[in-house]
């Protein structure tokens, strides 16, 4: 199977947590799958959530980007010690004026940010169709995009680099070097030794038809052995390290 | 984070079945001060005063009846009451809360049935559309007036009653009188559930109906504020950031009051970690020192306010207290009540570092938005500690060691620097600087160990600065030799002084800005000129020391060791030692170097 490989990085990046507010917004620790398609969404110049609105058009079931992009399948590898990546809490203020109608206008805003994050990406094209494959391709292979990608916010530019076409094999190692999608029970992963670690995020994994909240999944990125019977499908290998795709 | 949270919280009653999470909350649910009765059905009562510093009865079958039928009729927070007007705080038929000068203090108040009659009118009014609709899902039928009447009805005749016995009590303070009838602790459960069900999303006109099911915006750390419109999501199809299910409110409502009363040894805790996988002790909520086999862990801390938010989340993939390589803290300055030792423990090392480098300043102000200026603490360490406390709390906190690792230098010497500001005394610095040495030796791992360096230097020129009997002339042989020496000589000045009290400052100000050797040497000539009065010219050990100062010439630019010359500063004096075998001998130079001591 040919696959695109790149690698995702930047000084930092913010991946917002939806579930709280009020003192720190969190971030995740990983790049999830609907922002990464809204990066290659924004890659290839696709619309985002509120095009319709902008333009007064109806409501889209899905914004263009998801629309085109979700059958993608992709592959993401943290290239970090245990998929851990070092995290501050940063605090400034939104004086833009507008954020904030009480005294004064400020809005305080806390929140999460990775440090110097870095992921080796893999797509798959799947049902994807061919000619959006292709320009997806050729526009990530020659470096050219339409709207700036960025981390979580635009003050986080990603740096796209090693892009290359590399030729997967479907492969059934109990060992997976990418992170993947689990919904079992965390017990039955063992081996790893003393080294071992496991890191879990309960992230987005796709968007809710019209209302488009998140769905979400159990990320999973770990030394262990995953047990044949629980084995996620859509394993491919490079000869070396086996990447899970979702 | 909240789903990580939750699933660890649901998880522990599959690993611990007594862990069922509604008699958890309840077990470390403390009532509030105030007067407990319960209006008996043979119009008997029976009461329980709570005082604010009292100690709380164990197993009393009447205490535990009230704590949880407080916790089922208690208001989820003050702006969700049952009366419009906030005047009554429980939340169903079964019962009456107010406070004490809203019941009447002395006598009942007269106003107080007008507040009853308006909160058992909130009890049986019509609700909003969206609240119907929660409880009819969930099966509630609305209640009789009946029913509401016949409570009301019990409430008020009681109250002359209730208004003795709080004169029986003698209470004076704004405490709470809670009143509650004599009903099955089931019926309390239930009912509470009428009053939590619609209130537990943060407002319900951002319910969505999808495939029959009610949604909305989730209320645990979570707040929509008409003045703060960018807390809307401005981009996206959703606007409010987090729809749930009621259940998952109610858990996580259960699951916020279960970690508010989190504690150990009777206080608070606010920073703790949840184990994932298999949770190896039956609490859940654990400390570091706690944390004994490694595994992957959340680490949580919170902010205690009116609420408990959480104010750092984050998951670590493999944690344990123990560290891999342990922190030898090795007391290079020989300072006396060091407890130089191995440490093989991240709160230890915590301990440690913040009480002999930090002064115990620093683990107090992990979070502390904006510390607080003090004798003990001046500007210039505050300072320090906001820029420095994010990479030591990485890594005694998270295990995060990254952050330290580029930067121990510049964090040691900064709070160092800004610890002499105010010392009380020198052993706090000769402790400081043992820790830093330590740190950069443990940092450093493969490179030469700065401390055990100075410290072999210190050995040599003590030797060349005590060898009297030669009349040879004494040369510098080292960089690092010269600011030993300087340091010395800079105690040395600072023992003569008679100022009544004497400022590190001023001595040192000059010292720790020097950009150079010539700055040093300039420094030192002032300090000598003040004090040269009393220096005797025969003093052997202070000439041997001038004399390795002075033929110092730097030979390119260097970098000032300001490691040595503290080392040299902190360190026991080689002008006043004393030894003892040369003592018995009853030499000369040792008796003079006594005299000096004993100025």
């Amino acid at each position: 199977m040919k696959s695109l490989r790149f690698t995702l990085s930047g000084s930092a990046a913010c991946f917002r947590q939806p579930d709280v507010n009020t003192l720190v917004y969190f971030t995740y620790n990983n790049i999830h799958k609907v922002a990464l398609l809204g990066l290659l969404g924004a890659v290839l110049g696709l619309s985002g959530y509120r095009n319709a609105k902008l333009h007064g058009q109806e409501d889209p079931i899905f914004p263009e980007f998801y629309e085109v992009l979700s059958s993608l399948q992709i592959s993401v590898v943290p290239n970090t010690k245990n998929g851990y990546f070092t995290k501050k809490i940063q605090y400034f203020n939104n004086s833009v004026g507008y954020a904030s109608r009480e005294k004064g206008g400020n809005l305080q805003v806390r929140e999460q940010w990775l440090e110097n994050p870095s992921w080796t990406i893999f797509l798959k094209q799947n049902n994807l169709d061919d000619i959006v494959w292709d320009k997806l391709c050729s526009s990530l292979l020659e470096g050219r995009c339409v709207y700036l990608p960025y981390l979580g916010r635009n003050d986080f530019p990603a740096q796209i680099e090693d892009m290359h076409m590399v030729e997967l094999f479907p492969s059934r190692q109990s060992r997976i070097d990418s992170l993947f999608l689990y919904d079992g029970d965390l017990n039955a992963l063992g081996g790893g030794g003393p080294a071992q670690y496991l890191f879990v995020e309960t992230a987005p994994t796709g968007l809710v038809p019209k209302y488009n909240f998140y769905e979400f999944g159990r990320y999973i990125f770990t030394n262990c052995t995953v047990p044949e019977a629980v084995l996620p499908p859509l394993l491919y290998a490079d000869g070396e390290l086996q990447y899970c795709f979702y | 984070m909240l789903k990580e949270l939750l699933h660890e919280f649901t998880d522990h009653q599959s690993q611990y079945p007594e862990f069922d999470a509604d008699s958890m909350v309840v077990q470390n649910y403390r009532l509030k001060p105030g007067l407990y009765l319960r209006l008996n059905k043979d119009s008997g009562m029976e009461e329980f005063y709570v005082t604010k510093k009292m100690v709380l009865p164990e197993n009393d079958p009447l205490f535990e009846w009230f704590k949880q039928a407080d916790f089922a009729s208690s208001l989820i927070e003050m702006n969700k009451p049952v009366d419009p007007k906030k005047k009554i705080h429980s939340n169903n038929l079964y019962t009456l809360f107010c406070k004490h000068d809203t019941f009447g203090v002395g006598a009942v108040n007269p106003e107080l049935k007008e507040h009853i009659d308006r909160y058992f009118n909130a009890l049986l009014g019509t609700r909003d559309k969206e609240s119907a609709e929660i409880l009819k899902a969930a099966g509630y039928e609305p209640l009789q007036d009946k029913t509401v009447e016949k409570s009301k009805a019990l409430f008020l005749s009681s109250l002359k009653t209730v208004e003795e016995r709080i004169n029986h009590y003698n209470i004076k303070d704004n405490c709470y009188i809670k009143l509650f009838l004599d009903k099955n602790l089931e019926d309390y459960i239930y009912e509470s559930g009428r009053y939590l069900l619609p209130k537990i999303f943060n407002d319900n006109k951002y319910n969505k109906k999808i495939n029959g099911q009610v949604l909305g915006l989730s209320n645990a750390n979570m707040g929509m504020n008409a003045k703060k419109p960018y807390l809307e999501h401005k981009t996206t199809e959703f606007k409010v950031p987090y729809r749930i299910t009621a259940e998952e409110g109610v858990l996580l409502h259960k699951f916020f009051l279960w970690l508010n009363g989190q504690e150990k040894d009777g206080k608070p805790l606010y920073t703790g970690y949840f184990p994932v996988g298999k949770h190896d002790l039956p609490g859940l909520f654990t400390v570091a020192s706690e944390m004994k086999v490694r595994k992957p862990a959340v680490y949580v801390h919170l902010d205690r306010g009116m609420n408990v938010t959480v104010n750092d989340y984050d998951f670590l993939p493999s944690f344990r207290d123990r560290m891999d390589n342990p922190v030898n803290f090795e007391n290079y300055l020989d300072a006396p009540k060091y407890p130089g030792d191995k440490l093989n423990k991240l709160s230890a090392v915590e301990a440690h570092i913040n009480a002999y480098l930090y002064g115990g300043q620093l683990v107090r102000n992990y979070y502390t938005e904006k510390i607080q200026v003090t004798d003990s603490l001046p500007q210039v360490l505050a300072d320090q500690i906001v820029l420095t406390r994010e990479a030591l709390h990485a890594w005694l906190r998270k295990e995060n060691d990254c952050p330290m690792q580029s930067c121990v230098d510049k964090v040691t010497m900064g709070v160092l620097l800004a610890r002499l500001q105010n010392l009380k005394y020198i052993s706090d610095l000769a402790h400081a600087l043992n820790v830093r040495l330590s740190l950069l030796n443990y940092f450093r791992r493969g490179e030469n160990d700065m401390g055990y360096a100075i410290e072999e230097t210190y050995i040599v020129l003590k030797e060349k600065v005590l060898k009297t009997d030669s009349k040879e002339y004494i040369a510098c042989q080292s960089s690092m030799e010269f600011y030993l020496a300087v340091g010395q000589l800079l105690y040395y000045y600072f023992s003569l002084s008679e100022a009544q009290k004497l400022h590190y400052d001023v001595l040192w100000r000059g010292i720790a800005s020097a950009k150079s050797v010539e700055d040093i040497k300039r420094e030192h000539r002032k300090h000598f000129q003040k004090y040269a009065y009393a220096i005797d010219t025969d003093n052997s050990r202070f000439n041997n020391m001038l004399s390795i100062v002075s033929s110092y010439e730097s030979k390119e630019e260097e970098s000032i060791n300001l490691d040595a010359l503290f080392y040299g500063f902190a360190s026991s004096s080689i002008i006043y030692y004393k030894d003892k075998d040369k003592d018995k001998k009853g030499n000369e130079k040792n008796k003079e170097a006594d005299k000096n001591a004993e100025n």
